[in-house]
């Protein structure tokens, strides 16, 4: 057997769950499994105990209102994919699309992915551009966080241990418009550079979000570019790389040099944007 | 009830059909319980962290890695592996596809690729591009075919059906 040993226990419920993880500090949530259990595999991650929620009722599933939508923190990659969005949407299907492989994506959920906060995933990037919020539950209550404020860094959140992510609120803002692009070597591979952009109205003046994942930590918002969508300007001028290097701390790995993914960044920024706005 | 690091828990699922019970430690894989429990060695394990697909199986329906899941995990749920695919000795389309068109040369990825490509043609309707089908199996890793004959395996199957 690959995994080390642990514990397990599968609550019947939210609060249940909750106690379990309040009261074992090595205890770890899990939901689809597609991150946790490659690191259980590896022995990366080696819990005392490990809470089954994948069983537990009302955190699957979408809701969509005229001016929001509410995703179930269980909801699947390829429910996400698969779903009816309207176009104003169109980076949601996009951007799933891309996370591993089917088989991957009939199993892996939207709350897994974000409390992963794997960088170069597609989910954190897409809920900071999407100005998405973040409900958490504990023994203690409840609590919201906006997504742009839930990446801290390397697979960490502002998730406490003894929180469960249970769903995720999408606002649907007038005129909004969304855009998604992604480079990796191989099909379902992580990104060396992704990109998740999007445009609204809010109380009539315009609003922007342009985010990069994979060139470092976390998220990151590209406040130039942002600038230059919201203020009309020539949007493209603004995407460079040396733009980018003013809002992120590239590094260099085995996939790239900082200075690759910081033009690969630009480039994606620039899909990403010209996309959103073919979509309109 | 929570059951502890050494202890064991019973698991009840269904595998091709049948149903199959055992008491199994928590940190169980469904690729080793199927193979160490229940003698199913169809499906392999290749990398075993998600990677090759060579553990495919489906389960209610759709396609997953055997080796991402925790048997107690899947508790009631219902597993067809590559076992599953031929009925009373007579290969499934598919897999006579995969034996006319040389679609396989050492066969150890081949039980993936087979689940896979049966999800694949259970989730769609007619013909498939080669796009559809290389998107599909952009998740299964094989080192001897080049792929080419897989691709051609799973299209006459989807041509084949829409006849």
């Amino acid at each position: 057997m690959k995994p080390p040993p642990f514990a397990y226990v599968r609550p019947a419920n939210l609060d249940e769950a909750a106690l379990e993880l309040q009261s074992d500090d090595g205890a770890t949530v899990l939901a689809g499994g597609q991150s946790l259990v490659p690191m259980l595999n590896l022995r990366i991650a080696r819990p005392t105990t490990v809470v089954d929620i994948s069983r537990i009722p009302g955190l699957q599933g979408i809701e969509m209102t005229p001016e929001s939508v509410a995703i179930g923190a269980l909801t699947t990659h390829s429910a996400i994919e698969t779903y009816d969005w309207p176009t104003s949407l169109a980076a949601l299907p996009v951007g799933t699309s891309h996370i591993g492989y089917p088989a991957i994506r009939h199993r892996g959920t939207l709350g897994g992915s974000l409390a992963h906060a794997d960088p170069a995933a597609e989910l954190p990037s897409l809920m900071v551009a999407l100005d998405a919020t973040i409900d958490l539950h504990s023994a203690g209550g409840t609590r919201t966080v906006a997504a742009d404020q839930f990446f801290i860094g390397y697979y960490s959140t502002a998730r406490n241990h003894d929180e469960l992510l249970t769903a995720v609120n999408l606002p649907v803002s007038p005129g909004l418009r969304t855009g998604f692009a992604e480079f990796s070597r191989r099909t379902g591979d992580f990104a060396i550079a992704l990109a998740a952009t999007a445009t609204w109205t809010e109380a009539g003046s315009p609003r922007a979000r342009v985010v990069v994942g994979g060139l470092d930590v976390r998220p990151r918002r590209i406040g130039a570019v942002e600038e230059a969508l919201v203020e009309g300007g020539d949007w493209r001028e603004v995407c460079t790389p040396e733009v980018l290097a003013a809002f992120t701390e590239p590094s260099d790995d085995i996939h790239g040099s900082a200075d690759y993914r910081l033009r690969l960044g630009a480039e994606m920024v620039r899909r990403a944007i010209t996309q959103m706005e073919g979509d309109g | 009830m929570k059951t502890a690091a050494d202890g064991t828990i019973s698991v009840s699922v269904t595998v091709n059909g049948t149903n199959r019970s055992a008491d199994v430690s928590p940190r169980t894989l469904l690729s080793d319980f199927l193979r160490d429990y229940l003698g199913l060695m169809g499906t392999n394990v290749g990398c075993e962290h998600g990677y090759c697909g060579a553990c495919n199986v489906i389960v209610d329906g759709q396609t997953a890695r055997s080796c991402l899941i925790l048997t107690p995990s899947v508790e009631g749920s219902e597993i067809t592996t590559v076992e599953g695919l031929a009925s009373n000795g007579d290969l499934s389309p598919l897999q006579q596809a995969f034996q006319q068109a040389h679609g396989l040369q050492c066969g150890f990825c081949t039980p993936g690729f087979l689940m896979t490509a049966t999800g694949l043609l259970e989730s769609t309707r007619g013909a498939l591009s080669d796009g559809e089908i290389r998107s599909a199996i952009s998740g299964n890793i094989c080192r001897c075919t080049g792929y080419v004959h897989i691709v051609d395996a799973i299209r006459s199957a989807s041509e084949a059906r829409s006849e």
